[in-house]
């Protein structure tokens, strides 16, 4: 980390306008008597406290993006190892070691509608998360509410020349857009995680 | 003489000051504890955020528009002083003067 985020910091130094400003209105009450300090007064006991609590919201869920939040909690730390499985076959690992995906947002490129970023359902499973995993049993074996959908793919690899030039997704190129084919029945490998302990890993050229 | 002063000094001033202080402090505490969950990459940390930090910030912001649209006036602040029924009215002298002096007239 190091340096404070750009964002972060702005927040901050509006909270510091936003509490002094108020500070003004508190230490001097009967300026709420004139015009001047009526607007002074709802500037800053109303408009900003609403906005830097909107920017906050939004900076906490651009936050939720990075792959050091999903990793924070302990239960998600073995998806997190498998990213550095030496092997080309897995899918995951090898989209993370050749940066075809930022390495910052690993989690968030391929799984977009996860909890805070989906509908209500998925905002509410999220805080059922947060339940199981402080009052309740996290299960042994972690799986995906739906099955993984194929648009997380295409997005990027749609028109591209390498998918298009394929033979075999010529040919079930409609069964992949539709979802009736997942890309996972052939590319079967994923977050081994069982198997973790049993396959190399990458240990070189990982920047933090 | 003595109570009266101390009427004006527990009723009129606190009911400027005492909501508006009382926003400021909870606004203040709500940004501050809202602006400390940004450091904080954990899940917990947005819960925090909107759990405590959104609910003081409310508070306050409700406690302020309280006291703007009640016109200032306070309702945990002790009223001004109301004249009992029994004592006479600063108008009542003049009043039975007047009526005094028509009897007179009579």
């Amino acid at each position: 980390m190091g340096t404070m985020p750009y964002l972060q910091q702005s927040l901050l130094i509006a909270v510091v306008v936003t509490i002094t400003l108020m500070v003004v209105v508190v230490l001097k009450p009967d300026s709420t008597s004139r015009r001047g300090g009526q607007v002074l007064g709802f500037v800053a006991f109303f408009v900003l406290p609403l906005a830097l609590t909107s920017f906050g919201v939004a900076a906490h869920l651009e936050h939720s993006k990075s792959t050091e939040f999903c990793l924070s909690c302990h239960v998600m730390e073995p998806y997190g190892e498998s990213l550095m499985i030496d092997a080309e076959e897995y899918v995951p690992a090898a989209h993370f070691q050749n940066s075809l995906i930022p390495r910052d947002q690993v989690c968030f490129t391929c799984h977009t509608t996860y909890t805070m970023y989906g509908d209500l359902r998925a905002k509410l499973q999220g805080l059922q998360h947060v339940y199981v995993y402080y009052l309740g049993t996290v299960p042994e074996k972690i799986e995906l509410y739906q099955p993984y959908n194929n648009r997380e793919c295409l997005n990027c690899h749609n028109d591209g020349r390498r998918f298009e030039e394929n033979e075999l997704h010529i040919e079930v190129r409609a069964e992949l857009a539709s979802n009736e084919t997942s890309c996972l029945e052939c590319h079967d490998a994923i977050h081994d995680v069982t198997a973790l302990n049993n396959l190399p890993k990458w240990t070189q050229g990982h920047h933090e | 003489m003595s109570n009266v002063l101390e009427v004006d000094k527990l009723g009129y001033e606190p009911h400027h000051h005492r909501p508006l202080r009382q926003a400021g402090w909870l606004i203040s505490l709500g940004l501050l504890f809202q602006t400390a969950t940004l450091f904080w990459s954990h899940p917990m940390a947005f819960l925090a955020f909107i759990g405590f930090g959104g609910s003081l910030v409310a508070l306050g912001i409700l406690r302020y528009l309280w006291s703007l649209f009640s016109g200032g006036q306070s309702a945990d602040a002790p009223s001004p002083a109301v004249p009992s029924p029994a004592a006479p009215s600063p108008a009542a002298p003049s009043l039975r003067g007047t009526i005094g002096a028509e009897d007179k007239d009579d």
